[in-house]
Parts: structure tokens; sequence; C-alpha cells
């Protein structure tokens, strides 16, 4: 079975209540986040891109086993 | 210092980067070197005063990131030599640096423009997220 890691961060985390988890992996990207929506509808109020192994993913996207996958708020350094 | 080299736990001392300097003297063909902090402000938001702000990073793709960043820099500005970026984690109080960038190039225009641009991009590029905190308790967070 193919397991990711989430890791939520900022304003996601208010709504996760939980900062990261390992989850069985939906088949893309977008089935993903309809699930959080579905779990967190709160989600879908606010702002957030998706990043895989560390990099910025716009669009959507196959997920395989060992994925990292994180919910990116708008960034807000300096 | 955390999991990061480019990640800081609390305020990034404000010699920090000099000292970082300091310690090249090798470097002596490179005749500028520009330095930007960025500090907490006591900003007032309804009646409220900002007293500190917690950050939050994702750490691990900072590193890529900051590369990402250094690259574009390289790429556009032949003069340059360095580019250091320490950005801070946890709390940090109004008055204290949250962010240092320092630029090192041949001559003073570079540099300066060079220094500019690290800020502008790090602010927007780094996997860094802030929450204000308020004298009174409250938090929010800033996006």
């Amino acid at each position: 079975m193919a397991t990711i890691k989430l890791v939520y961060f900022g304003s996601v985390t208010d709504i996760t209540g939980i900062s990261s988890e390992n989850v069985e992996a939906p088949a893309t990207l977008d089935d993903l986040n309809e699930m959080l929506i579905a779990r967190f509808p709160k989600l879908s109020a606010i702002r957030y891109r998706f990043s895989v192994n560390r990099q910025l993913i716009t669009g959507d996207r196959q997920l395989i086993n060992g994925d990292e996958v994180a919910l990116l708020p708008p960034f807000a350094g300096g | 210092m955390n999991g990061s080299k480019y990640l800081i736990e609390g305020p990034v001392p404000p010699g920090y980067l000099t000292d970082l300097a300091a310690g090249r003297p090798e470097k002596t063909s490179s005749g500028a070197q520009s330095i930007f902090l960025g500090k907490v402000r006591d900003d007032k938001v309804d009646e409220k005063t900002v007293s500190g702000i917690e950050y939050s990073a994702y750490q691990e793709m900072v590193e890529p990131v900051v590369q990402s960043i250094k690259d574009e820099l390289f790429k556009k500005y032949s003069d340059l030599s360095d580019v250091q970026i320490i950005h801070s984690t946890g709390l940090v109080k109004c008055g204290e640096i949250s962010l240092a960038v320092m630029v090192t190039s041949g001559h003073r225009k570079q540099s300066f423009a060079a220094l500019a641009e690290c800020v502008e991009l790090s602010k927007e590029k780094l996997p860094v997220w802030k929450k204000e905190l308020f004298s009174d308790g409250t938090s929010r967070w800033i996006e």
C-alpha cells in the first residue's frame, strides 16, 4: 500500500491541529486535496499551495509511495 | 542553529554577518559588501501593539530554495562573489533581527542591486511563516 507523509505549516496547522501525519496515498494531488477538504472543511476558506518532495507544484500530479506532500500557506518571511 | 545553515533559532545576532565576513579575509578581489538587516516592527493593529513575531519554516525546503535564489542572482550579476541569507525561526521580539542578507561583489553597484533583489526574493520564496504576537496575548497569522 502506498503511503505519503503530509506536512502542514502556518495557518493550515490551526485547521489540522497537527503538523504532520502519514496517510494512505490517493492517486493524485487533486484527489488528496479533495480528501483533505472533506476532512478539514475550513481549508476551502484559506489559500495554500502544495509541494511534493520540497518542490512547489502547479497543477495535478500522481502521488507515489514515500512522497512528502506539504500544504503551504502564502510565505511570509522577513 | 537548527536543521538548516540558513536558519537560526531566535533573533539573528547583530554581528552575525560581519563576523562571517571578517572570517574570510582571503576574498581580497571583492571590493563591496552590502548588508540588509530586517527587524521586527512594533506595528499597531486595532489598538493592539505587536510585541514580537513567532516564525516557523519548512526547514528541509529552505536549503533548495536558498540555492535557487543564489543561482538566479549569480546568473544575473556577473560581478557577484558571495550571497549569505539567514532567517530566524521561533520568537523574535520587536527591534530584533529576523532576516539578514549579505552580498559580496567586486564593485558597489552590483552589490547594492543584488542585495535589494536578494531581499525581495527571500521574502517571496523562502518557505517561512509568521504569527504576530500582540502585547495583550492574542496573535494572528500574517499572509
